[in-house]
């Protein structure tokens, strides 16, 4: 069932509506029912890796809770000698879920490519089953084994009633495309107890509107030129390969945003929050600073259930002492830690897919950030020297603009067919750039009408102009309640009918799936 | 005895605070701006401070330490520190 589709949003309806009519007590049951339809909706087969994810990690949280409160019932004398055994059989636990769940995920995902390698290298053909990949798959073991550590980390009880951490799991709003939650954070809202908020629900409603305009209106409307781009590379110049890479800029960042405003406006009139995944990154003054912006809770995941464990292990600990007696001043304080970066912006980049395309742009990222760590008393010392405002608008609107160019250039990367395909854009793009292409009718050779390109600059303008004053700590939705009930209805009938007269390219167009839902 | 937990107390605030300068010199300690909360130091700094405090005072803060109540402030890193070394 498609976001995007009528079918979820009469889905929305019904839900809401009996959501808010049950005895309060059984909204969580309803949201299961829900959850679990929506999820078979998708196909039936499939739900059995949801299944299984589901129970070995509740197993695991069972079993680690049982655990935590076995030492939290021990005397202190107690504690010290059987302190070591229960970490270890906690460390078993968390071992055997997180192989099993990540195990799946690696032969769902990644297996078919290692054969083809081996393949390619080694000569000789693997078994490689012909398994469909299942609905968010990525999003929800992510979140199950986050749970999981969490519960060796002592962080709560565990969750004893196996439908209501089912609910967990499958919540259906953030099954596509995340965001990845936290058990404290999402748990309480969905086992909660839900009164009729109207401000939730028309909150909600007005969020998951912005994202039907971001998807519908623009990333679909970019993604025809940038598919054409992309599907016929020989076809075109240069200066198309640059402007179909800007395009797919426009539609990855409406479709990423557009959806997760969905997710969390879906959530929101069910009077759950969902944790912000996505703060306008076009406003990014660096890669981390974009990385902070850009599917913010798989960097937060990365960090607290990779980096942290990897940058304090012994043996970084070990080489960061190393680091700092052998090299001098930065290069020793941060050797280790660069390198635990480096090695997170890689699975970052594989955890997008398995191919060369997101190794390399797993390596790009990751190279980019730790050279600039490295780099950053060299950039100091020449920043103390030139008389240049760095902390102007100049300088501002300056690291922005060097951000969005490192991430175009990583767009080619990430979007070409194959990596040399993309090598060999980015390379046409500077050497066979013509503005006559701009110019000679090609732009309207896709599909497109000048009337479309309207509609995307347009459409981006006001997303800009939304973000800016967002960014700069204005709220919306709040600025809206303030106005005249006129201005409010205005709010939310031009926006509709925006979406339903150009939120389809043409009559009978079938919105494509989310990018993010691929990964 | 008063008076020697007080200057205990005073080394490890100076010890401390020389640690999180040299990660942030634009920290205000008058201030006392939220460390983590309001993103003064961010996860790699966190490791480099883990590292600097583990080895300066010989205690162990793993991963299951780092929570924003344990390092928003000096005061929460001195009780932390003060706990690993009971």
């Amino acid at each position: 069932m498609a976001f995007t589709s009528v079918t979820f949003l009469g889905f929305m309806v019904i839900l809401v509506i009996l959501y808010y009519m049950i005895p309060k007590k059984f909204q969580w049951i309803l949201l299961l029912i829900g959850s679990y339809a929506f999820y078979l909706c998708g196909g039936v087969k499939t739900v059995i890796y949801l299944l299984l994810t589901t129970f070995s990690t509740y197993l695991a949280g069972i079993g680690l809770g049982s655990l935590n409160f076995k030492f939290k019932n021990l005397t202190s004398e107690e504690k010290k000698t059987i302190k070591a055994k229960i970490k270890k059989s906690k460390q078993r636990i968390v071992l055997a879920a997180a192989l099993f769940n990540f195990g799946m995920l690696y032969m769902l995902k990644y297996w078919a490519f290692t054969a083809e390698v081996i393949k390619s290298s080694a000569g000789f053909a693997l078994y490689v089953p012909n398994l469909l990949m299942p609905l968010g798959v990525s999003f929800y073991i992510f979140q199950s084994v986050g749970y999981v550590v969490d519960m060796y980390r002592g962080k709560y009880e565990a969750q004893r009633n196996f439908a209501k951490y089912a609910l967990f799991v499958s919540f259906f709003p953030q099954i596509i495309q995340g965001p990845i939650s936290r058990y404290n954070q999402l748990a309480p809202q969905l086992l909660g107890e839900h009164s009729v908020n109207w401000d939730q629900i028309k909150y909600g409603i007005q969020l998951a509107m912005w994202g039907y305009f971001k998807k519908l209106v623009i990333a679909e409307r970019a993604g025809v030129f940038v598919n054409e781009v992309y599907g016929n590379t020989a076809s075109y110049s240069g200066s198309m390969m640059a402007a179909a890479t800007l395009g797919y800029c426009i539609q990855l960042y409406c479709d990423f945003s557009g959806g997760i405003d969905i997710t969390r406006g879906a959530a929101q009139m069910l009077d759950i929050d969902m944790i912000q995944n996505f703060k306008r990154p076009i406003f990014a003054r660096s890669l981390t600073d974009y990385w902070r912006r850009w599917h913010i809770s798989l960097g937060q995941w990365m960090r607290d259930y990779l980096f942290y464990p990897l940058a304090l292990s012994k043996g970084f600990t070990k080489m960061g002492g190393f680091a700092r007696k052998h090299f001098r001043g930065t290069l020793g304080r941060i050797f280790a830690t660069s390198l635990a970066t480096f090695c997170i912006y890689f699975v970052i980049g594989i955890w997008h897919g398995a191919n060369f395309r997101y190794i390399t742009y797993g390596f790009y990222n990751g190279a980019i950030i730790t050279a600039s760590l490295l780099l950053e008393p060299t950039f100091a010392k020449i920043r103390k020297k030139l008389p240049i405002n760095w902390k102007g608008a100049g300088w501002h609107f300056v690291q922005i603009a060097r951000t969005c160019a490192i991430v175009f250039i990583g767009r080619y990367i990430t979007r070409a067919p194959r990596l040399l395909t993309a090598f060999y854009m980015i390379k046409m793009s500077v050497t066979d750039f013509r503005l006559s292409s701009f110019t000679d009718g090609t732009l309207f050779a896709f599909g497109l009408s000048g009337f479309d390109y309207i509609v995307i600059g347009l459409g981006m303008a006001v997303v800009l102009a939304v973000e800016t004053y967002q960014e700069r700590g204005g709220e919306v939705r709040k600025t809206l309640e303030q106005k005249n009930p006129f201005v409010q209805w205005l709010a939310v009938i031009v926006p509709l009918l925006v979406i339903i007269l150009l939120g389809a390219v043409d009559q009978g167009y079938v919105a494509a799936e989310f990018i993010y839902a691929q990964f | 005895m008063g008076n020697i937990t007080q200057e205990i107390s005073t080394e490890l605030k100076n010890t401390i605070q020389e640690i999180i300068f040299a990660i942030a010199p634009e920290y205000d300690f008058q201030e006392d701006a939220a460390l983590v909360d309001d993103e003064i130091i961010d996860s790699l700094d966190m490791v480099y401070l883990i590292s600097t405090l583990n080895d300066t005072f010989g205690i162990e803060i793993t991963v299951d330490d780092i929570t924003p109540e344990n390092f928003n402030t000096v005061d929460s890193i001195i009780e932390l520190i003060q706990s690993k070394q009971e």
